[in-house]
C-alpha cells in the first residue's frame, strides 16, 4: 500500500540554480564534497581502524588507506574477548523487543485508526507525549521494579523497558499505515460477514504489512544501539549486550583495533535494514514524527 | 459503523496491552519517582523514611547540581544550533539538486544510524591525543601546539563530545527540511525569481517562511534529546576531566548506578524534567507572543 511517491528529483528550488554562475558552482561543489567527507569519514575510520594491529594504529604518519586487510581484529573480538556471547544477548533481547513491540502495537494502531472508539484521540494525544519522554527520569525507579520482581540479571529486566518505551512510537508510526487502507475494503469485508478478528487478520494484516515490518525495523536499529538502561542495569559481563560489551576493550590500554572491529560487527545489521527500508525512513519517519 | 457494542469491547482490549505496559512501565516509575524523591532511600541503608524537601533543599544548596545544570544548558544550547546550521545548510545545498546530491541524500542518515556509542568511541579515536587523525591533522598543519589534547581540560572535552553529538544529530535536520523543501510549490519560487529576488531574499521571504513548522519540530526534538543526551557523553569523556562535561544525566546515572545513591538520583531527575519541561513552556508561550505581537 505505497502511496507515496517519491519526491520529484529536480526541486523546486532548482528551477533557479539554473541560473547560477560558475562561481556559484564551484562554491556548491567544494560545499558538497565537505558534506561527503563530514558524513562518510568517520565511518571510513571504523573500517580502516578495524583493519589496523594495536601498533598500526599508534603509526605516525597516519596511513589514509589500509596496507592489506587484515581481519585478526575480527578473530580476535570473539576469541579473546566475549563479543560472541554479547551478540548473541543482544540479538536475544533486540529480537524479542521487536516482536513483542510490533504485535502489541499492531493491535493498539489497528484500533485506534479503525474503530475510533472513545477516548482514542485521548490515547493518541498521550503516546505523542511519551514519545518524547526522557528514560533517565525512570530509570531509577524502573532498576527498583526490576530488582523487586526479581529479574535484576536477566534479559526480561531489559526487554519489558525496551518494549514500554518502543510503544509510542511504534504505535504512531504504524498508524500512518492503516489509515491509508481504504475504508472501502473494510466495509467490503464486513458486508461479506468477517468478523472483527478475520478483519484484522485477513484484510488489515496483509495490506499493512510492508508499514508492519519498515516499523518493526525501525524499532530494532533503536533497541540494538540502547545504552542508557543496557549499562545501567546490566552487571555481570556475560549478559552485557553489545554496546555495554564494547568497554571490555578498555583497559590499562583501550584496544582500537578490536573497538572498531567489534563497531563493524555491530553496525553491519542495522546499516543493512536501513538500506533496505530506505524509503521508509526518508518519507514516513518525516511524517511520523512530526504530529 | 464498525462500532456496535461487541466491537466496542475488541476495540478497547485490543489497546489494553500497549496502555498496560505504558501505565506499569512509564507512568508508575514516573509517579514513583517523584515519591521517592521525597525519600531517604539509599541501597546501602535499610532504612527509609519520608524527609520531605529535604533532598531537593540539599541537592539545590549544592555547587555541583547547579554546575551541572549550568553545563547541561550549555552542552544542550551549542549542539542544538550546531545540529540546525549544519543541518539548514546541508539541506539548502541539497535541495539545489546539483549532481551527486543523491548519493548525499542516499548516506546522509548514516550518522544517525550508527549507534550512538560507536559515534563516542569513534571520535575518541580520531580526537585521540597522538594517533587521533583530527588531531594530528591540526598538529601537522601547525594548528595546535604539539602536546595539544582534547581531552585535559573541561571545555576542550564538551567540545569533542559536542562534535561527536552534532555530526550524529545534523542529518535529521537535514532530512526532515529537505523533505520539506521539495514541497514548495514551484509557482513560489517563480514569483518571487520574477520579481527580481536574489537568493537570500528568496530565502528569507519564501523557503524560510514555509519550512519554519519544520525547522521548530526538529529544534525541539532535537533539544529533549540533547538535554537528556548520555550515551556520547559517557562514552567520550565519562563526565571527565574532573567533573568539568558532567551533564545532569551523567550525574542522575552515576549517583543511581554507582554510588547507589536512590533518591538523590530521583530527585535529580525530577528537578531535571521540571527544568525541560520549562524550557518547552517558555518557548511555547514565547513564540505564541511574538505570533500574535506580529499580527
Amino acid at each position: 500500500m505505497k502511496k507515496f511517491k517519491e519526491p520529484k528529483p529536480k526541486s523546486a528550488l532548482a528551477v533557479g540554480s539554473r541560473r547560477i554562475s560558475v562561481g556559484h558552482k564551484i562554491v556548491l561543489i567544494l560545499f558538497s564534497l565537505m558534506l561527503f567527507i563530514l558524513i562518510i569519514f568517520p565511518f571510513y575510520w571504523i573500517i580502516l581502524s578495524s583493519f589496523k594491529n594495536f601498533l598500526e594504529i599508534f603509526e605516525v604518519p597516519i596511513r589514509f588507506l589500509p596496507k592489506r586487510l587484515d581481519f585478526t581484529n575480527y578473530k580476535e573480538v570473539f576469541t579473546e574477548y566475549h563479543i560472541g556471547t554479547y551478540a548473541i544477548n543482544s540479538i536475544v533481547v533486540t529480537v524479542s523487543t521487536v516482536l513483542i513491540t510490533t504485535a502489541i502495537s499492531t493491535m493498539a494502531s489497528f484500533s485506534l485508526t479503525r474503530l475510533q472508539f472513545r477516548g482514542s484521540k485521548a490515547f493518541v494525544k498521550f503516546l505523542q507525549m511519551s514519545q518524547m519522554f526522557p528514560v533517565v527520569v525512570i530509570l531509577v525507579p524502573l532498576y527498583l521494579m526490576c530488582t523487586r520482581m526479581g529479574l535484576v540479571g536477566t534479559k526480561s529486566s531489559l526487554i519489558l523497558p525496551y518494549v514500554a518505551i518502543q510503544i509510542p512510537v511504534s504505535v504512531i508510526l504504524l498508524s500512518t499505515y492503516f489509515v491509508d487502507i481504504p475504508k472501502e475494503m473494510e466495509e467490503a469485508a464486513l458486508i461479506d460477514g468477517c468478523s472483527l478478528f478475520q478483519l484484522f487478520f485477513k484484510v488489515m494484516l496483509p495490506l499493512a504489512t510492508s508499514g508492519i515490518v519498515a516499523v518493526s525495523i525501525y524499532t530494532f536499529i533503536q533497541v540494538w544501539q540502547e545504552f542508557l538502561i543496557a549499562s545501567s542495569f546490566v552487571r555481570k559481563s556475560i549478559h552485557y549486550t553489545l554496546t555495554v560489551g564494547l568497554s571490555t576493550f578498555k583497559g590499562e590500554f583501550i584496544n582500537w583495533g578490536g573497538l572498531m572491529a567489534t563497531s563493524v560487527i555491530i553496525a553491519i545489521p542495522a546499516m543493512i535494514l536501513f538500506t533496505v527500508s530506505q524509503d521508509f525512513f526518508i518519507n514516513r519517519l518525516a511524517g511520523g514524527v512530526k504530529e | 459503523m464498525l462500532l456496535n457494542r461487541k466491537n466496542r469491547m475488541t476495540a478497547y482490549l485490543l489497546i489494553l496491552p500497549a496502555a498496560a505496559m505504558l501505565a506499569i512501565f512509564v507512568l508508575y516509575p514516573m509517579i514513583l519517582n517523584i515519591s521517592l524523591s521525597f525519600k531517604d532511600y539509599s541501597m546501602l541503608k535499610t532504612t527509609t523514611k519520608n524527609v520531605g524537601l529535604k533532598n531537593y533543599v540539599t541537592l539545590l544548596s549544592d555547587k555541583r547540581v547547579w554546575e551541572a545544570v549550568q553545563r547541561t544548558f550549555v552542552w544542550t544550547f551549542i549542539n542544538v544550533a550546531g545540529a540546525l546550521i549544519i543541518g539548514l545548510g546541508a539541506a539548502m545545498l541539497l535541495s539545489n539538486g546539483f549532481k551527486g546530491s543523491g548519493l548525499i541524500k542516499a548516506i546522509v542518515l548514516i550518522p544517525w544510524v550508527l549507534p550512538s556509542v560507536i559515534t563516542g568511541y569513534i571520535w575518541s579515536l580520531m580526537l585521540q591525543e597522538d594517533a587521533g587523525v583530527i588531531t594530528y591533522i591540526l598538529k601537522t598543519l601547525g594548528l595546535v601546539a604539539s602536546d595539544f589534547s582534547w581531552f585535559r581540560t573541561g571545555p576542550l572535552s564538551m567540545s569533542a563530545a559536542i562534535m561527536a553529538n552534532i555530526w550524529r544529530a545534523f542529518p535529521f535536520f537535514t532530512l526532515m527540511i529537505y523533505a520539506k523543501i521539495n514541497t514548495i510549490p514551484s509557482d513560489h519560487i517563480e514569483a518571487a525569481m520574477l520579481e527580481g529576488a536574489n537568493s537570500i531574499q528568496l530565502f528569507r521571504h519564501v523557503t524560510f517562511p514555509f519550512i519554519r513548522p519544520t525547522v521548530y519540530t526538529c529544534t525541539y526534538l532535537c533539544f529533549i534529546w540533547s538535554f537528556n543526551a548520555f550515551d556520547i557523553l559517557k562514552v567520550m569523556t565519562n563526565g571527565g576531566p574532573a567533573e568539568m562535561t558532567t551533564t545532569m544525566s551523567i550525574m542522575v546515572q552515576r549517583e543511581a548506578f554507582q554510588f547507589f545513591e536512590i533518591s538523590n538520583a530521583s530527585t535529580m531527575s525530577v528537578i531535571m524534567f521540571v527544568l525541560m519541561i520549562s524550557v518547552i513552556v517558555i518557548f511555547t508561550l514565547a513564540s505564541r507572543l511574538v505570533r500574535r505581537v506580529k499580527k
